[in-house]
């Protein structure tokens, strides 16, 4: 079954209120994850991963915004495909041209790595660890409190469907935005927090889909590098 | 949103060609040279006897066909040229206005309020927008591996990177794309489409209601922003190196 994601513009205003709050050093108010009741939680993840209806593949258009925390940054236009195995890619492009290409072509793999040169470093920390990310948010695999770690969700106040993530083994605070479409709920918006710096996607187009995505969705470009081996932007060039 | 490879690339044909004689159709269809020299020699010919306009307007659409999706990623908007400048304001699905003036690129997203600023693409040839098609350029960096104007109303051609030279590739604003197929009106030399082609992507502009219009200065162009519109100069920010 093919699910249309969401298209509203709030979502895209909540995003971008959500990166100015950020950019100011203030956060929404939020919710005391404690004062959830754990059955919340669980079924927030449940929304997040279009539960009952698995998918094979998932993809999302958008835009990225990109903030050093230093008054500088873009805004990219994104493209997000990844399947329910770990394969991954996020590829974003500003006035047409590809600056940015992220890629884990196989379960498990290496992310490999694709910048411009004017791409800030500052994107390449949090942007590597997306894939494990959202790998993790597409096969339900998520750290729920109460596994052993610390990791803690909250709800942001006067936003039924946004949440707040701090784990401590992605090193960043991560926002999400849920929204409902049609019998499954998608990942509207996603945020990655690291000091100053943020990154944050919101799509005004997301498609759980039941086929799998096409077969070069996870090529990585002949000329990205391994994460490790890319030890600067533009270095795989 | 727009996509400079195909903005550049238009602006290579759009404007400005030099001769001002009436294209003569019956001349226009004669059979095309096999060789590639020839058809070098023949689309300069061709390109001479067109007319020159000194400004445009019209409506375009962009589609971009990814490995990445199943369906292509469209956009939707309006197009001017003028002599050195080429003004894009995109309506859909995300209002944005780039200015491609004076070897740089200005691009206005205002559901951000932001303004970026970055060079334009230097090695490609449409860099020079505005100006006229210069065949002697294309022909050191690509293949003319086609060229058609039987109809006697288009004037069609592709160029494909040449063996070796990854000029090309970077001449597409650094995409990736390693040929190109441009239609032209062969009354007006105006764009009809353009279509660049990648390894792995394409991307198809199509022009529509494209018509000449009186000499425009570049200033006419000219993109004004609101009051407190953050404009971020990434033609010095986000060097490697900078991170924070």
């Amino acid at each position: 079954m093919r699910q249309r994601g969401p298209r509203t513009p709030m979502l895209l205003a909540a995003a971008t209120l959500l990166a100015a709050a950020g950019c100011a050093g203030t956060r929404p108010p939020r919710v005391d994850p404690s004062a959830l009741p754990p059955a919340d939680l669980a079924t927030v993840f449940d929304i997040l991963l279009t539960r009952g209806q698995p998918s094979a593949g998932w993809s999302g258009t958008g835009r990225m915004a990109l903030d050093d925390g230093r008054g500088g940054g873009t805004t990219l236009d994104v493209i997000v495909v990844a399947d329910g195995t770990g394969r991954f890619r996020l590829q974003a492009s500003r006035a047409g041209a590809t600056v940015l290409d992220v890629c884990v072509p196989a379960p498990g793999a290496p992310t490999w790595w694709w910048a411009d040169e004017r791409v800030p470093d500052a994107a390449r920390a949090s942007l590597t660890r997306l894939p494990a990310l959202w790998s993790s948010l597409l096969n339900q695999r998520w750290p729920v409190r109460g596994e052993g770690d610390d990791s803690a969700m909250s709800q942001l106040a006067g936003e039924p469907d946004a949440f707040v993530l701090a784990v401590p083994d992605v090193q960043q605070r991560v926002g999400l935005g849920v929204a409902r479409s049609g019998d499954a709920w998608v990942v509207s918006r996603l945020t990655l927090d690291a000091g100053p710096r943020r990154i944050a996607l919101a799509f005004d187009e997301v498609l759980a889909e039941d086929v799998a995505p096409p077969a070069g969705a996870f090529v990585p470009r002949a000329d990205a590098r391994p994460v490790d081996q890319a030890n600067t932007t533009g270095a795989a060039r | 949103m727009h996509w400079l490879g195909a903005a550049a690339l238009a602006g290579v044909c759009a404007l400005g060609v030099a001769a001002a004689e009436p294209t003569d159709r019956a001349e226009a269809a004669a059979p095309m040279p096999a060789d590639d020299a020839g058809r070098w020699d023949a689309l300069a010919h061709r390109v001479a006897a067109l007319p020159e306009v000194p400004a445009a307007a019209g409506r375009f659409t962009q589609e971009k066909r990814t490995p990445l999706l199943r369906r292509p990623v469209t956009s939707h908007g309006t197009v001017r040229f003028a002599p050195g400048a080429v003004r894009w304001d995109t309506l859909e699905p995300h209002p944005s206005t780039m200015l491609i003036h004076r070897g740089r690129v200005e691009l206005f997203l205002p559901q951000q309020r932001t303004l970026e600023v970055f060079p334009a693409p230097e090695a490609l040839p449409g860099a020079a927008l505005g100006q006229a098609l210069d065949v002697d350029a294309l022909r050191q960096r690509f293949t003319l591996t086609e060229l058609d104007d039987a109809d006697g109303q288009t004037l069609r051609f592709v160029l494909t990177a040449r063996d070796g030279d990854d000029q090309p590739t970077q001449a597409a604003a650094g995409a990736g794309f390693d040929r190109v197929a441009l239609t032209l009106d062969a009354a007006t030399g105006l764009p009809q489409r353009v279509q660049l082609d990648g390894e792995a992507e394409s991307l198809v502009i199509t022009f529509e209601a494209l018509t000449p219009q009186p000499a425009l200065d570049a200033a006419a162009l000219r993109l004004e922003v609101p009051a407190g519109t953050k404009v971020v100069d990434l033609q010095t920010a986000g060097r490697p190196g900078a991170d924070g």
